[in-house]
C-alpha cells in the first residue's frame, strides 16, 4: 500500500515536469536565440553554453546603422515608434471603452428594465463576432473617411471590439457587489450616478484594473487589423516581428529579441493581475 | 462616511436621476448598435455587389456571390477545416488544461511560482508565438529535428508539409492556450466546497469516481464557460495560420477567417470576401446561441 502511494506521487512529480518542461521550452529556447550572435543562434548543434550579448535587443531598439562584421542587418528602426503608436492607441482605446461600458456593466447587473434580456444578448453578440467579418465593411468605410492608418483609425476600431469585453467582465464583477450595499447608499441619499461612482466603483477596483488589463493586452496582441487598417504612420508593434523577415534572410536572433521585448509588458501584467483575470468572465459560473 | 451634501441629494429629481438607465446604457448601446449595424447592412449590400479587380466600385448584381460560393470547393473545406480546428483545439485546451490544474492542485512548496510559469504561454502575442514555433518546426535548425534527430528519428517537415502542417499549427494553439484553462479549472477547483470531498472518501470512492462523480459534475457551470469563451476565439483563428504557414501549404491550414482574408486582399474579390463573411458571422451567432441555450451555461445573463 505505502509502496504504491509512493509509486503515485513519483509519478504525478513526473507528469509534473513534464508538462512544465513542454510550456517552457519554446521559450527557453527562443531567450537562448535572442541572446545570441546572429552567426552562433541558429548553429546546429546548438551552443548550451555561450557568452550572452544584448547586441540583438540593442539592434531592435535603436535600429542597427553600425554593420561591424559585414553582415547584412535588417534596419527596421521603427521598433520605438511602433511601440509608443501601440500604447497611445491601448491607452486610448481601453480608456474609452471603460468610460463606456462600466456604466453599462453596472445598469446590467443592477436593474432590471423592459428587453434586458435582448440587449444583454445582443451586448454578448457582438463578441461573437470573428474581427474578419468587419474588415471588409470597414476597409470600404475608412478609405473614404481617410481613416486608413491613423491612430484615430485603429482606436475607434479598437474601442468598439473591447466595449463587450469590457462589459461582460465588469458585469461579473459588479454581480459579486451585494444588491443591498448600493440600495443602502440610495437610501442615504446617494443618487444613482453617486452609487456608482461612490460605492460600486471603489469596491471592485481590482476588478477595475483587471478588465482594463484585459483590455489592454488583447489590443497590444491584435493583429489582423495592425496589417490591414495600417502600414505606415500607424503600425503597432505587433507588426515588427515581420521586420525580421526580408527576401534575403529571416533574421531570427533579432526578431526573436523583438518577440520577447513585445511580451515583456504583456507577461508582467498578467502575472500581476492572474487571480482577477479569469474571475470577471467566469463570475457566474465560479462562485467565492 | 458621507459628506452632508450628499444627503440632500440636489439631483434626486434632476434629468440625469430620473434617466440614470438611460444615462448609463446609452453610450455604450448607441456605440454598438452603430457599428453591429454598419457591419451587417453593409455587409447584406457588398455580398449582392461584384466588386473585384474588373470592377472597381461595388456593382449591384444579386446572388451572384453566393452561388459561387456554394460552388467553390474552397470555401466548403476550409469551413470544414474550420470546424475540426474549433472542436479539436477546444477539446485540447480543456484537457490539457484541466490535467495540469489537477497535477498542480497540490499543497506543496513553491506551487504558486510553477502555476505561474505555466501561464507564460498565453501572455506570448498570439503573432510572437507563431513565429517561436517557426523555429521550432524548423527542418534545419529548428530544436524539434535535430532532438528527433539525435534519437536516430528523421522527423517530419512540420508546417511545411500538407500531411503535418495542420496539426502542427493545433499544437502551438493548444500550447498558447492551455494556461487559460489550467487558470481557469484552478480557480474552479479552488473554489469547490471541501467537505463534499471528505465524504465522498468516507464512502470509499476511489479518486476516480471522485473526478467523474463529484468534481467534474460541481464544475459543470466552469467548463462550459471556458468551452464558450475558447470556442469563440476558435472561431476568429487568424494570427497563427497568417504568420505560420499563410494557409499553406496548398490549402493544408486553410481556416475560413484566412480564406476570406485571401479573397479580398489577395484577389481583390470583395464581394465574395463579403458574403462568406455574412456567413461566418451567421453561423457564429446561431452556434454560439445555440450553445447557450441548449447547455444553459449561466453566461453573462441570469
Amino acid at each position: 500500500m505505502n509502496k504504491k502511494r509512493w509509486k503515485g506521487k513519483a509519478l504525478v512529480f513526473l507528469l509534473m515536469a513534464a508538462v512544465l518542461a513542454l510550456t517552457l521550452f519554446p521559450v527557453w529556447w527562443i531567450v537562448n536565440i535572442s541572446l545570441k550572435t546572429a552567426d552562433q543562434a541558429l548553429t546546429m548543434p546548438p551552443k548550451l553554453i555561450f557568452r550572452p550579448t544584448l547586441e540583438n535587443y540593442k539592434e531592435v531598439l535603436f535600429g542597427a546603422a553600425q554593420n561591424a562584421s559585414g553582415r547584412w542587418v535588417p534596419t527596421t528602426k521603427g521598433f520605438l515608434k511602433q511601440a509608443g503608436n501601440s500604447i497611445c492607441i491601448c491607452l486610448t482605446a481601453t480608456g474609452i471603452a471603460l468610460a463606456a461600458g462600466v456604466p453599462a456593466a453596472y445598469a446590467l447587473s443592477k436593474f432590471s428594465f423592459k428587453r434586458k434580456q435582448d440587449i444583454s444578448f445582443f451586448i454578448l453578440s457582438t463578441r461573437f463576432m470573428p474581427p474578419i467579418v468587419v474588415v471588409i465593411p470597414l476597409f470600404l468605410l475608412y478609405r473614404q473617411l481617410g481613416l486608413m492608418d491613423t491612430k484615430v483609425g485603429m482606436i475607434i476600431l479598437y474601442t468598439f471590439i473591447s466595449l463587450s469585453l469590457v462589459i461582460w467582465m465588469m458585469k461579473g464583477f459588479f454581480d459579486e457587489i451585494p444588491q443591498e450595499l448600493t440600495e443602502s447608499a440610495r437610501v442615504d441619499g446617494c443618487t444613482q450616478l453617486g452609487a456608482l461612482f461612490k460605492v460600486a466603483i471603489p469596491i471592485t477596483k481590482q476588478g477595475i484594473s483587471a478588465t482594463a488589463i484585459l483590455t489592454l493586452i488583447g489590443i497590444w496582441n491584435e493583429f489582423l487589423f495592425a496589417v490591414i487598417f495600417t502600414s505606415k504612420n500607424a503600425k503597432t508593434v505587433t507588426l515588427s516581428v515581420m521586420g525580421y523577415v526580408t527576401i534575403r534572410e529571416v533574421a531570427w536572433a533579432n526578431m526573436a529579441a523583438a518577440g520577447i521585448l513585445i511580451t515583456i509588458p504583456v507577461l508582467f501584467f498578467t502575472i500581476l493581475t492572474q487571480k482577477h483575470l479569469v474571475q470577471g468572465l467566469t463570475a457566474g459560473a465560479v462562485k467565492g | 462616511m458621507k459628506k452632508p451634501s450628499d444627503n440632500t441629494a440636489p439631483g434626486r429629481s434632476g434629468w440625469a436621476e430620473r434617466h440614470y438607465l438611460a444615462l448609463f446604457l446609452a453610450p455604450s448601446l448607441i456605440l454598438l448598435l452603430a457599428f453591429a449595424g454598419y457591419i451587417t447592412i453593409s455587409l447584406i449590400y457588398l455580398s449582392l455587389c461584384s466588386w473585384n479587380v474588373s470592377s472597381p466600385a461595388p456593382v449591384f448584381t444579386g446572388m451572384g456571390n453566393y452561388v459561387s460560393i456554394v460552388r467553390d470547393m474552397s470555401f466548403w473545406k476550409s469551413l470544414g477545416r474550420t470546424c475540426i480546428y474549433l472542436i479539436a483545439t477546444v477539446t485540447g485546451e480543456v484537457v490539457t488544461g484541466f490535467i495540469t490544474a489537477w497535477l498542480f492542485n497540490r499543497k506543496l512548496r513553491g506551487i504558486r511560482i510553477l502555476r505561474t510559469l505555466i501561464l507564460i504561454p498565453m501572455a506570448i502575442t498570439p503573432v510572437v508565438a507563431g513565429m517561436f514555433w517557426k523555429v521550432m518546426y524548423n527542418t534545419s535548425y529548428g530544436p524539434i529535428n535535430y532532438f528527433l534527430s539525435l534519437a536516430g528519428i528523421k522527423g517530419p517537415a512540420w508546417i511545411a508539409s500538407g500531411r503535418t502542417a495542420f496539426l502542427s499549427v493545433l499544437v502551438v494553439n493548444i500550447w498558447q492556450w492551455m494556461p487559460f484553462s489550467f487558470l481557469t479549472i484552478t480557480a474552479g477547483l479552488a473554489s469547490l466546497p471541501t467537505d463534499v470531498y471528505e465524504a465522498a472518501r468516507i464512502d470509499g470512492a476511489s479518486s476516480m469516481q471522485i473526478l467523474f462523480r463529484v468534481t467534474i459534475p460541481m464544475l459543470k457551470q466552469v467548463l462550459l464557460t471556458l468551452v464558450l469563451l475558447r470556442s469563440i476565439e476558435a472561431l476568429k483563428a487568424y494570427d497563427l495560420v497568417y504568420i505560420m504557414t499563410s494557409g499553406g501549404p496548398g490549402e493544408a491550414t486553410q481556416l475560413l477567417p484566412f480564406y476570406i482574408y485571401t479573397k479580398g486582399f489577395t484577389w481583390f474579390d470583395f464581394g465574395a470576401a463579403a458574403a462568406m463573411s455574412l456567413i461566418l458571422l451567421v453561423i457564429a451567432n446561431n452556434l454560439f446561441k445555440l450553445f447557450i441555450n441548449k447547455t444553459g451555461v449561466k453566461v453573462f445573463y441570469e
